[in-house]
């Protein structure tokens, strides 16, 4: 075919390095001093719960009661032992990977079920996003520490009760985001024009609205990994969690309540974790925020 | 012997950005009496909208670099602060922008915000403020003015909404009204009437007027001199019939040659090539040369300076051709 | 309501009949009923193949909802549409054929392209969806970006915020074109460039026009524009056809007081001879709640009983030129009529 117009444009010399929008967000993320920081943090301790039988020296299931209440810094006992003498960094170690699962795979299957169904509600519109928006509405209207509560008292107590009862509590806002930025992203013009080239629904979702929405729910999911931790970590607290003797941070801040004027460092140990990265999650989400806002 | 009001001289805004210092506008010079309307023409990337951000001071200071030096009355535009400033913002220069809707707060009424005003630069009485502002919505001629000063924004027309800013602007009586494309977003019929009503206003009231727009016809209506800007120089000063009807820079030519009124329906348009130079990356010399048919050599030797053809007519061009009347 | 009487046109390609749309609004109290918004009403036209069809109007004229009607991007409320003689169905079949023949071109805007799709993905899309294989449509998609000058070395790999105002304009009509139409919509396509570059662009649209053998509808509010790259007009006002005709006839011999007014409205391009009086005053009205008989009758200086009792139907005034209006009609009883 013989081209038509000449080019307008740039000499041949410049030529721009098209970046795409993840690794320039990516890119943004890494420059920021905090962000970095979170991660890292993160990634230690992530990585530190998955190494545990490596990194830990005892059994955490099994202690002296001689050695209990050992102070930090005891010969042996890195940071002390708990109140039937299992070591404290074995228990934190261990502890961590129930504490980190309950809050992670709740916001995971949140994510999953709540941001289809909001994705459907939004692109459907009408009746279908009146049905699946009002229903959320209601699940909303309890607070969410209650609702979890009620869930996880009336299933009885247990990691995978824990599960359900925060995915319940966590699809709500999610779907709330997924509509409303889907919404948002719909009335484009783009995807009115993928509609007139003659796209079918689930192409246009995949296509133009997946990619496009993925950035605010990515934000605000990150930011309910926060919330995710400290609620599975209460509800272990009040005995509806993790069950003793299976060390789980939450229930170690329950056990450890007697200790508390003998050794205040120790009994405070699950807490300082659970804040550490609770908090590092949402400086991370913040973060992520500020990345993708700059086009 | 009317007196200056307003005097811009080597008026420079550089922004920092990623990709360093650029200098949106340079070195720009204008001189505007009392009752005078100055039309600013040009397209996206000219400048001529930050020129004007500039004089009332509303451009982000942490990334902005503005030199030169401005006077207002006699004001030293560029040295005010704090107080000052905010009495000058409002006060002696106003400005109407395009997108009415933006420019007023939803959530109170037009009477409410034009009375603010009011108290805020005359500092009169609730009471008084609220007679100006009736005067005001009067005086734009919007019909039942009265019932008008409890609307929203949301419930007024685009047309309506942009008479209301004009309001706000002139209600306390400033000596520089500054028009950022305020008929633009209107649709045609509103737009004769908008600008003939600045026009009319701006007889009445005196004050002198910089107009920024990109079309040619607008400047027509409204100027008395003209300005045309590219890649953030003045390329061309002359009264309007002079620059409008006999260009005498290249660009002007073309951009006025190029618009669509008056050209044969079928036949190709005389298009300039090319695009407006990228601010961070401006072409050596005159701005204009790489879409320039009557391009030398010599224009990339040096940025040309304005020089008068006429008594009122000057171009910054280094090759100055003799270009025929539109 | 009476129809458009047919003018002999070469080979119609798409031809409107009837078409209306009407949407429901909230009504402001908690207690009102839902207003009405009366956006398209009784329009009926025929495009010929190879013109190009100017849309002119104002806002609330029901320009953008006619164009979406004739994508059938929104379903009418009455009337149907004819591709090349054969009424459009409701089927999927039926739909997705008539995507492949009438296209769009939107409003530049940085929401016309998806933000994180490449320019070469943007074009491909539509082909894809219709069966091309991917290898294919990358090669066709190439081609486009060619023919509307954007060199696929340098461009098809872009982001959309990576390129101009103008530019982007180009690959819409890429994307347009490459699902190889037989007409294409142009929504307010030019309106958000400059002016220099949207004379580059009207260039490029006549050339496609041509090579492609395409026909177009321009839908605009700038009139100069219109007035140069159609053959015919219509104007339109409060969701109705109010004249229509060759663009010479309409532009040099405009017969509703509408479009004379709005012609009138264009600013004068003479700083000696300026516009000294507004062609008509006012907003232009919303189409919710319209006024009775023709729309018009407030804001003309012509009113009178009749134009406030009935719309005025299509007085024809020659072979090319139409107009609605109970002026022009000898018998509608208009006092001033002719």
């Amino acid at each position: 075919m013989t081209q038509i117009a000449k080019s307008f444009d740039l000499p041949a010399e410049i030529v721009i390095l098209s970046r795409g929008y993840w690794s320039s967000v990516l890119r943004r993320l890494l420059k920021d001093k905090v962000s970095v920081a979170c991660m890292v943090v993160l990634a230690i301790i992530i990585l530190a719960t998955i190494f545990a039988p490596l990194l830990s020296l005892y059994d955490p299931a099994v202690g002296t009661v001689i050695h209990r209440l050992k102070p930090v810094g005891t010969e042996g006992y890195l940071l002390g032992t708990d109140e039937l003498g299992r070591d404290m960094v074995t228990r934190l170690l261990y502890g961590g990977r129930m504490s980190l699962l309950m809050g992670i795979l709740p916001v995971l299957f949140a994510l999953l079920i709540g941001g289809t169904l909001g994705t459907i509600a939004g692109y459907a519109g009408g009746r279908t996003n009146a049905i699946i928006m009002r229903s959320t509405d209601v699940v909303f209207a309890f607070p969410s520490v209650l609702l979890a509560v009620a869930i996880a008292g009336a299933l009885g107590a247990g990691f995978t009760n824990v599960l359900v009862a925060l995915t319940v509590v966590l699809i709500p806002p999610v779907v709330r985001i997924t509509e409303s930025a889907t919404t948002q992203v719909r009335s484009l013009d783009f995807v009115e024009a993928a509609r007139a080239s003659g796209a079918g629904s689930f192409t246009i979702i995949r296509v133009h609205i997946l990619g496009n929405i993925l950035g605010p729910v990515l934000v605000y999911s990150s930011s309910l990994l926060s919330v995710a931790i400290i609620m599975a970590a209460g509800l272990s607290f009040i005995g509806l969690g993790a069950k003793p003797p299976t060390p789980e941070w939450g229930l170690m801040l329950n056990t450890l309540r007697g200790a508390i004027y003998s050794q205040p460092l120790i009994a405070a140990l699950p807490g300082v974790l659970i804040f550490i990265v609770s908090l590092s999650f949402n400086l991370l989400s913040d973060g992520l925020r500020s990345a993708m806002d700059v086009q | 012997m009317s007196e200056t009001i307003f005097d811009a001289k080597n008026l420079t805004v550089r922004f920092k950005t990623d990709q360093g210092m650029i200098t949106a506008v340079d070195n720009v010079n204008i001189h505007l009496k009392k009752g005078q309307v100055l039309g600013l023409l040009g397209e996206s990337g000219s400048g001529k909208s930050v020129t004007l951000r500039s004089i009332l001071r509303i451009l982000p200071q942490h990334k902005t670099e503005i030199s030169g030096h401005v006077t207002v009355g006699n004001k030293d535009v560029l040295s005010l602060r704090g107080k000052a400033l905010a009495n000058y913002r409002g006060g002696e220069v106003a400005m109407i922008f395009q997108e009415p809707a933006t420019a007023f707060d939803p959530v109170f009424t037009i009477g409410h915000q034009i009375a603010e005003t009011v108290v805020r630069h005359k500092g009169v009485s609730r009471n008084d403020a609220n007679i100006r502002a009736l005067e005001m919505l009067e005086l734009v001629k919007i019909p039942s003015a009265k019932s008008r000063l409890g609307n929203y924004p949301h419930e007024m027309s685009g047309g309506m909404r942009q008479r209301a800013m004009i309001a706000l602007a002139l209600s306390c009586s400033p000596k520089l009204l500054l028009a950022d494309e305020p008929t633009t977003a209107l649709d045609a019929t509103v737009q004769i009437q908008v600008i003939l009503l600045l026009r009319e206003l701006q007889q009445e009231l005196g004050m002198a007027t910089i107009f920024v727009t990109h079309d040619v016809g607008v400047a027509a209506e409204i100027s008395d001199q003209v300005v045309v800007m590219y890649g953030g120089r003045i390329v061309e000063r002359g009264g309007a019939s002079e620059v409008l009807k006999t260009p005498q820079h290249p660009y002007t030519n073309g951009l006025l040659s190029s618009t669509v009124h008056g050209v044969a329906p079928g036949s190709k348009i005389d298009a300039i090539p090319g695009m407006p130079p990228d601010l961070a990356a401006m072409p050596p010399g005159c701005a204009f040369g790489p879409r320039c048919k009557h391009a030398i050599a010599e224009c990339t030797a040096a940025v040309p300076e304005l020089e008068l053809l006429t008594a009122t007519h000057e171009i910054a061009c280094t090759v100055k051709p003799k270009l025929k009347a539109i | 309501m009476t129809k458009l009487k047919k003018i002999d046109f070469p080979t119609p390609i798409l031809e409107a009949e009837g078409l209306s749309k009407t949407f429901q609004v909230r009504g402001s109290g908690f207690f009102e009923k839902p207003k009405q918004v009366y956006a398209v009403s009784d329009f009926s036209f025929t495009l010929a193949k190879g013109s190009t069809m100017g849309i002119v109007g104002e806002s609330g004229c029901g320009k953008s909802s006619t164009a979406r009607l004739l994508m059938n991007l929104i379903k009418p409320d009455a009337g149907v549409i004819k591709l090349e003689g054969n009424v459009v169905g409701e089927s999927r079949a039926e739909l997705n054929a008539f995507r492949r023949d009438v296209q769009m071109v939107f409003q530049d805007s940085s929401a016309s392209l998806n933000p994180r799709l490449t320019i070469e993905q943007s074009i491909m899309f539509g082909p894809v969806v219709h069966g091309m294989e991917k290898a294919v449509a990358k090669e066709a998609a190439h081609a486009f970006l060619s023919k509307v000058g954007l060199e696929p070395r340098r461009f098809a790999n872009r982001y959309p915020h990576e390129v101009s105002g103008g530019q982007r304009q180009r690959i819409n009509i890429a994307r347009a074109l490459a699902l190889n139409p037989k007409v294409v919509i142009f929504d307010e396509a030019v309106s958000a460039l400059d002016k220099s570059i949207e004379a580059q662009v009207l260039n490029l649209l006549m050339d496609l026009k041509e090579e492609f053998q395409l026909s177009y509808i321009f839908i605009s509010h700038d009139l100069n524009v219109v007035r140069y790259i159609s053959d015919h007009v219509l104007v339109m006002y409060l969701g109705k056809i109010i004249e229509f005709g060759r663009a010479a006839d309409v532009y040099e011999r405009p017969s509703h007081p509408y479009t004379k007014a709005l012609l009138a409205s264009m600013p004068s391009s003479d700083p000696n001879f300026r516009t000294l009086e507004p062609p008509i005053v006012g907003d232009p009205p919303s189409p919710i709640d319209l006024p009775p008989g023709c729309g018009f009758g407030p804001r003309c200086k012509f009113q009178s009983d009749i134009c406030n009792a009935q719309f005025p139907p299509r007085t024809d005034l020659s072979e090319h030129h139409s107009v609605a209006c109970h002026l022009s009609d000898p018998s509608s009883g208009h006092p001033q009529s002719r």
